[in-house]
């Protein structure tokens, strides 16, 4: 077996005093704030508790109570860490959200929706409007009704075109912020003069 | 009467202009980023887990609860993050193959369209027209998802870059509590086990120590039974430095009597040799006795070590698949600004490539 720095110890107080030099070191590490070093300190603390005796139960204890607050320090560092980092990291995901958000919207455009939607309206509009027309006496009557409805639908479309060309081919930056939505203004309580005399 | 889509079904031009602007499609790939989105929710689950193991560990140490659910609530912002990330890629996969497939939806639109006009008792769209228009949106929609992609990603790829810098060192911060951990919680079972594994490896020592002492035995009869005195003398030194306690007995009877002490040394060795014979005997049934509790013990111990091992590889390759990622946003930018070409398709299926390798098997 390889000489260690634990070969030379014998009695308990031999490797109380071995311990407390090990606690210096552990301490060292905690100051460092280097994982390197407390690494080693662990692994310096899990040697002695291996190579020591049973009789010395009690310091082995004290060992690994030092292993545990070498973990604490690092625990508490990560924590600092992270959380000082917190904030950029959630001004960053604010982008994300607004880019994912102008991407659902940019496919809304693109299949058409709004324009989908306005003709399904159309279309309900002008069956009530050939059935006021179907019921009407006069044909001729009925007759413009129609055509005139027809040429309602389809200009309706060509503006939708229109417009859903407008809105998906925009490409202007920095405008990503929802509306809002208006504030329904609160009653003001009226002023009643009280009345004199 | 004809209406005014109908009017378009006699004119050439525009038709010629379709062709055309069909024909130039290829100029307006739109990359599929299915993968992209795929790889991103990966590594959501990679981060995830690595983040869950450490968490693990530390709930097998005696750290303090607060400690651990102050960790959680540092860690919180990083997990909203990566969901933003999984949502975002995804927004951008649908984006891209919805802009992909214009002509479906304009397809969607002309069937509305005659519908409307079905409704009337009038002919719908013709089917040239609806054709040459689903063809002109196609070609649309194409153009206008590379720009809008183009848009979103140059507006993003800052926020993407310091989030890759800042979920990777979180990642690594993390590695070092892993290390700790898996360190902390291997000491307290070593102590708790201590008992049981220095009994049983006690046991395991003096047995190995006796069967070496049994074979120098059996190698010392060897050469008496072949009548070779010199090596059967060497035996027998070998014997008395390897049994201390031989040795002792032997001096002593040495010491008793200096002449005849020669006549008692073969009884005393046959005596000693059955001696260890039993003892090895009963130490290896007394051995067997504990063989399960220290196998449990080593079954424990490796688990532990597994968690380590399995916790700090996750965390190191979530941190590579991150850096990965935002490199894949990156390239998929590039190509976008940029005419769009086989190169640049290659060089983004890479980088979306490189953030699967570095979960490679897992």
């Amino acid at each position: 077996m390889p000489e260690s720095r634990f070969s030379a110890l014998i009695t308990v107080e031999d490797w109380a005093g071995e311990l407390g030099t090990i606690l210096g070191e552990v301490d060292e590490a905690v100051q460092s704030g280097e994982i390197r070093e407390r690494l080693g300190a662990q692994e310096l603390l899990s040697d002695y508790i291996k190579a020591s005796p049973s009789a010395a139960e009690a310091l082995d204890k004290i060992a690994a109570r030092a292993s545990l607050d070498l973990l604490q320090a690092q625990v508490d560092d990560v924590i600092a860490a992270i959380a000082a980092r917190n904030s950029e990291l959630k001004a960053a995901t604010t982008l994300i959200r607004q880019s994912a958000a102008e991407a659902k919207s940019s496919k809304k455009a693109l299949q058409f929706e709004k324009v989908l939607d306005t003709l399904k309206t159309a279309r309900a509009g002008i069956e009530a409007f050939k059935k006021l027309g179907d019921a009407a006496a006069d044909e001729d009557a009925e007759l413009t009704e129609r055509l005139t409805a027809i040429a309602k639908a389809i200009a309706d479309f060509e503006k939708l075109v229109a417009k859903l060309s407008g809105e998906s081919g925009s490409r202007t930056r920095g405008t990503r912020s929802r509306p809002k939505k208006a504030k329904p203004k609160k009653a003001k309580p009226k002023k009643t003069k009280p009345k004199s005399g | 009467m004809r209406s005014s889509v109908s009017r378009l079904a006699v004119r050439p031009v525009l038709l010629g202009i379709f062709s055309t602007l069909i024909l130039s499609a290829c100029a307006s790939v739109v990359p599929d980023m299915t993968p992209f989105a795929e790889q991103t929710a990966r590594m959501r689950s990679g981060v995830t887990n690595g983040y869950t193991e450490t968490q693990t560990l530390l709930l097998h140490t005696d750290l303090a609860s607060e400690s651990v659910a102050g960790l959680d609530r540092a860690w919180r912002q990083t997990r909203t993050t990566l969901n933003a990330l999984v949502g975002y890629s995804q927004a951008l996969a649908d984006l891209a193959r919805t802009g992909a497939q214009g002509g479906e939806a304009a397809a969607r639109m002309t069937d509305a369209l005659t519908s409307v006009t079905s409704t009337l008792d009038v002919p719908g769209i013709p089917a040239n027209i609806a054709s040459a228009i689903g063809a002109l949106n196609d070609y649309i929609a194409r153009v206008r998802t590379r720009a809008k992609l183009e848009d979103i990603l140059t507006s993003a790829q800052p926020a993407v870059d310091t989030i890759a810098s800042i979920v990777a060192q979180n990642l690594a911060a993390l590695e070092g509590v892993n290390e700790l951990a898996a360190g902390a919680v291997r000491i307290a079972f070593e102590q708790e086990s201590e008992t049981v594994t220095d009994y049983y490896e006690g046991l395991q020592e003096e047995d190995r120590r006796i069967l070496k002492v049994l074979t120098i035995f059996l190698e010392r009869a060897a050469a008496r039974d072949s009548n070779d005195g010199a090596a059967a003398e060497a035996r027998l030194d070998e014997l008395l430095g390897a049994d201390p306690v031989l040795e002792e007995r032997v001096i002593r009877l040495q010491i008793a009597d200096p002449d005849t002490w020669g006549d008692h040394l073969e009884p005393l060795l046959e005596e000693r040799q059955g001696f260890l014979r039993d003892r090895s005997v009963g130490l290896q049934a007394e051995a067997r006795r504990y063989q399960p509790a220290y196998d449990a013990y080593q079954a424990r111990r490796a688990e532990i070590e597994g968690l380590r091992v399995n916790g700090g590889e996750i965390l190191r390759k979530s941190a590579g698949a991150v850096r990965a990622w935002a490199r894949a946003h990156r390239k998929l930018l590039t190509s976008l600004e940029q005419e769009w070409s086989f190169v640049h398709l290659v060089e983004f299926t890479t980088a979306v490539q490189e953030v699967y390798d570095a979960y490679k098997g897992e």
